[in-house]
């Protein structure tokens, strides 16, 4: 009987955080750390070191890749696995950002998760990082 | 009487200070009349898609008549009539004797103008025609000369240009709505994609919820659904007036009665979130041409985000206040004791899919009042301070656009 696991799950819209929170809670208990913006998610994710990060990608002000970029490049939250949500309709835009993510610094999130959720989805994604 | 050079001046400063082409085309008829020495001249502007009368203007002596009556006696046809059926882009110069008997005897009967001798003219520009011009009898009673016809023929031309200038700048509109709501199809995307994530949610939470016989859940997924499903709403509709394909369709109105409507619409929801409506409407504002339901969505808009404004403050004041300045515009203010608006965010509140309200706003409430407002030829302007609140304030210029305003008859 493990202790629970901390997810930091950053968001701009609460509604989507409480969809994740409803999804994950259906199969096991996480402690789901929320916030609304970059900023505040990266130092919540330095305050408490989750296992696990949850990222949107649209958001105001810092996207979810300028973000990604800052907790990799840090000694200390480089190694938490990171799942980003996108919403981004321009997928030939994502493409480009996830390939020069890649290419220039070798940083890849565990998984891309498109919206509207699908749970099952992020289901089988979480369970895939915490069965390692 | 002026020199030709002088007349063209004239008219070029007219057209560059009149924004309606109703309002062009009147007194440029009362300078082309003034050109010729002539009794009468008149404009008529046609539809090119159904060939009907789109607006009739006339100078000079003689009864007026309403579009609708010129309509029912010439119609059409009077191009054809004047001008010939063969070549119909030439100008005509005819006497009494050659006028038709028909278009005689109307003249005379509807308009009270005995035709001595009359000069047609088309209009036309970009190959297409767009109307007529007339003008009857010169005042000493001579026939219209060489010179008189090469003035007017310089006079049709101005006129079809302005005449079509105007109506490019319709059709512009009309297509830079579209091309608005082109280039941002793909930033609504995401806007939609988070509502509909949202609404996922909820209805993922109300299930979860019901299985589990927890009404907390129940609830809260319930409460998800209903805000998004009001998100949805307002920004399909807003996309919806962005994609109208038709014009604003301008009315007497009076103001103060959709100042009152809105504030009968929003008092509960604004007593619910502690926020009071003071109207603070002047008697003189009278019937007004403009478009009520664009001005309606305006106001709405406004006052809408003043409330929210206010929710954030946990209550507050809004005013609506409506007057007629001394250049007989129509002044709407909508303030409010709300969160106000900071300097930065104060350059991008009129920008498209720009919002403040995070979750809650759609970024297009602002632009399509400002698009509204533009529309009406009208100005929008804010003045905001972060703690103590917002103004708006809508300035509508007098539109005399002959959907508000028939010529009456004699």
């Amino acid at each position: 009987m493990g202790t629970r696991k901390n997810i930091v799950v950053i968001d701009d819209e609460p509604d989507a955080i409480e969809f994740v929170k409803a999804v994950l809670s259906s199969i096991g208990e996480f402690n789901i750390i929320p916030a609304k913006d970059g900023e505040e998610g990266i130092e919540l994710v330095k305050k408490h070191l989750p296992d696990l990060i949850i990222l949107d990608i649209m958001m105001p002000g810092q996207s979810g890749f300028d973000v990604f970029y800052i907790l990799r490049k840090e000694k200390l939250t480089e190694n938490i696995p990171v799942v980003m949500l996108t919403g981004v309709a321009d997928k030939a835009g994502l493409r480009f950002f996830k390939d020069d993510m890649k290419k220039f610094y070798g940083f890849e999130p565990v998984e891309y998760i498109e919206k509207p959720l699908n749970p099952s989805v992020l289901i089988e994604t979480v369970k895939k990082i915490f069965n390692k | 009487m002026q020199s030709s050079f002088n007349l063209a001046f004239e008219i070029f400063k007219l057209s560059e200070k009149t924004k309606h082409l109703d309002n062009f085309l009147e007194e440029f008829l009362c300078l082309v009349r003034k050109a010729l020495n002539s009794d009468y001249c008149q404009a008529d502007v046609y539809d090119k898609e159904t060939k009907e009368i789109f607006n009739h203007f006339s100078c000079g002596i003689g009864n007026r008549i309403t579009k609708n009556i010129y309509e029912e006696y010439f119609g059409f046809d009077l191009i054809k009539d004047l001008l010939g059926k063969k070549d119909i882009s030439k100008i005509a110069n005819l006497t009494r004797k050659l006028i038709p008997v028909n278009t005689y005897q109307t003249f005379n009967d509807k308009m009270g103008i005995k035709i001595n001798s009359l000069l047609a003219a088309p209009l036309y520009s970009r190959g297409k025609l767009l109307g007529l011009l007339v003008a009857v009898n010169k005042k000493n009673r001579t026939k219209f000369s060489k010179y008189d016809e090469k003035l007017f023929s310089v006079f049709a031309s101005q006129a079809a240009l302005i005449v079509d200038n105007s109506r490019l700048r319709e059709e512009n509109l009309i297509k830079e709505r579209f091309s608005h709501l082109g280039q941002r199809i793909i930033d609504s995307a995401h806007g939609l994609k988070n509502i509909l994530n949202n609404m996922d949610g909820g209805a993922f939470i109300v299930e979860h919820g019901a299985l589990a016989k927890n009404m907390k859940e129940v609830n809260k997924g319930w409460e998800i659904l209903k805000r998004n499903s009001n998100r949805l709403r307002e920004l399909v509709l807003d996309i919806l007036f962005f994609s109208r394909p038709k014009k604003p369709e301008y009315k007497l109105t009076d103001i103060n009665k959709i100042c009152l409507d809105i504030k009968e619409l929003i008092e509960q929801s604004a007593k619910e979130n502690n926020v009071r409506i003071n109207l603070n409407l002047s008697p003189n504002t009278g019937l007004f041409c403009m478009d009520p339901k664009g001005i309606y969505r305006c106001l709405l808009n406004l006052v809408s985000n003043s409330i929210y404004a206010c929710q954030e403050k946990g209550g507050g004041e809004i005013s609506i206040e409506t007057s007629i300045d001394k250049e007989k515009k129509l002044k709407i203010v909508v303030s409010d004791t709300g969160t106000g608006i900071s300097k930065e965010n104060l350059e991008h509140i009129f920008d498209v899919f720009f919002s403040t309200k995070g979750s809650k706003g759609t970024g297009l409430g602002l632009a399509v009042t400002k698009q509204i407002i533009s529309e009406h030829l009208g100005t929008i302007t804010v003045d905001s301070e972060i703690g103590k609140g917002s103004k708006f304030t809508i300035t509508l210029p007098k539109n005399t656009s002959s959907e508000c305003y028939q010529k009456k008859q004699i």
